[in-house]
């Protein structure tokens, strides 16, 4: 068996719903990522995004609809992990273990040949080199946001998938993450981010979901300028 | 690499992490230690009287702490998985889902071997029994069959629970009546090997219960352990 993720170029929300118990958190969502460029999901509190972000990291099923990686015939969910990288609200490391620890983990999970080697290039490239050896529960908000992504990172993935990573950044600590993004872009990734800070939003971003209450408000398949895209969510959310 | 290699390279990196974990913190060993040997000695201060048989009260204490403090190390040890969303960097790897199963397994039962090096001798010096290498080794297996039958049915239950608010209470109400065999198996089996002429024909027959028991369960485990944790 080899751990190495399936490659797509492309991944798709078709008709999307989910439902918990009887609150319909996501009705009729449809979203295609594409490569090279970053998508970015706006809207107001408990409007779905955390979720059309989990349903895309294939760590919840929809209901109903499908989601699609590339054009496989056959699509197990499985053979596409090893290609999603996915920093969510937490860091999702382990407290008592050093930011080391915790990566070389990771990345022997992900098959990765010289689990310490990779680790060490990313605690570098996030400037943790200092703090690697302490344990992660003495680290700040900032850095564990930046291990964080470093953590979903690890497996060199195709799908990044970002929710609210600028949560608790400082400005260098933001600069970081954009060139993350961005990396990630020129390198023809896909990248699905969700981001409440609009002039983050429009200067990462080259397509817009904005989803209200569960459903699609609007799409925008266009980088906008901040000034408008401020305008058109005030629009469509109030 | 092979699927069984995969496997068992994830299993291992899996377990290794927890050790790693506890030796930095201590508190699944400390926690179920303590709470095996208080059940020891309360066992023996209050039922070891003259007028029953101790090498029966002694099996029957003996796998009443395991279970007690088995129920203690697993909550734990899942709540370390859920704390910072671990689980879900877990799931989100490409190793396979058995191999998750399997590296918390040999967590939670490793964790539950070193507390049995503390509670057993607990349980011959406060029950006064005496143990010969024939027994020694006979009881060595009965520990070693039903601890493992305990932690995987402990896995999948306490893997399944993760979501749920009230999982510590859950936990100790859902895993009772499904390790009952378990439990049955174990003091029948410990009785048989710890009574003054043992009965090595009990012994071989619950021994292979317990067996068949583990088999049974390891099989249903690894095929439901991933709709467990998918939401």
């Amino acid at each position: 068996m080899n751990l190495a993720a399936a490659d797509f170029d492309s991944a798709k929300a078709i008709s999307v719903s989910k439902i918990y118990g009887r609150h319909r958190a996501l009705a009729n969502v449809s979203l295609t990522l594409s490569p090279g460029k970053t998508a970015v999901l706006l809207g107001p509190n408990g409007s779905g995004k955390t979720t059309l972000l989990m349903l895309f990291s294939t760590l919840s099923r929809p209901t109903s609809g499908q989601i699609i990686f590339g054009d496989a015939a056959e699509q197990r969910a499985g053979d596409f992990r090893g290609a999603i990288g996915l920093l969510s609200h937490s860091s999702m490391t382990y407290a008592e273990l050093t930011a080391l620890e915790n990566l070389s983990f990771f990345a022997k999970l992900y098959g990765v040949t010289q689990p310490q080697s990779r680790a060490e290039e990313l605690l570098e490239r996030f400037d943790l080199m200092q703090s690697m050896t302490r344990p992660v529960n003495t680290f700040s908000r900032g850095m564990l946001q930046r291990l964080g992504l470093a953590r979903a990172l690890i497996g060199s993935p195709r799908l990044l998938l970002l929710d609210e990573p600028f949560t608790g950044l400082d400005r260098a600590s933001t600069q970081i993450v954009m060139d993350v993004v961005n990396e990630h872009k020129a390198k023809d990734g896909l990248t699905l981010v969700i981001s409440h800070d609009l002039n983050v939003a429009a200067e990462l971003g080259d397509e817009f979901l904005i989803l209200k209450r569960g459903k699609q408000a609007l799409y925008l398949e266009h980088s906008v300028p901040a000034g408008e895209l401020r305008e058109t969510y005030a629009e469509v959310t109030a | 690499m092979n699927e069984v290699a995969t496997i068992l390279k994830g299993a291992f990196a899996i377990a290794q992490k927890d050790w790693q974990t506890e030796f930095r913190s201590k508190e699944i060993l400390l926690t179920m230690g303590f709470f095996g040997l208080l059940i020891v000695l309360i066992s023996a201060f209050a039922f070891y009287r003259g007028d029953l048989p101790a090498y029966a009260l002694a099996a029957g204490s003996l796998w009443v702490a395991i279970a007690y403090s088995g129920t203690l190390g697993l909550g734990r040890a899942f709540e370390r998985e859920r704390e910072g969303d671990c689980i879900r960097a877990l799931l989100l790897s490409p190793m396979p889902r058995q191999a998750i199963f399997l590296g918390k397994l040999l967590g939670i039962v490793s964790f539950m071997f070193v507390v049995e090096l503390v509670v057993v001798p607990a349980v011959v010096i406060f029950f006064n029994q005496s143990l010969e290498f024939t027994q020694l080794w006979r009881l060595g297996v009965i520990m070693g069959l039903g601890t493992f039958g305990y932690g995987v049915v402990g896995t999948a239950l306490a893997a399944s629970l993760l979501r749920a608010r009230t999982r510590d209470v859950l936990l100790a109400i859902v895993i009772y009546p499904v390790i009952v065999p378990v439990i049955m198996g174990g003091v029948k089996a410990t009785t048989a090997i710890l009574q003054p002429e043992m009965s090595v024909s009990d012994f071989e027959l619950w021994a292979r219960i317990l067996f068949t028991f583990d088999v049974v369960f390891i099989v249903v485990s690894f095929w439901i352990f991933e709709p467990l944790l998918i939401d």
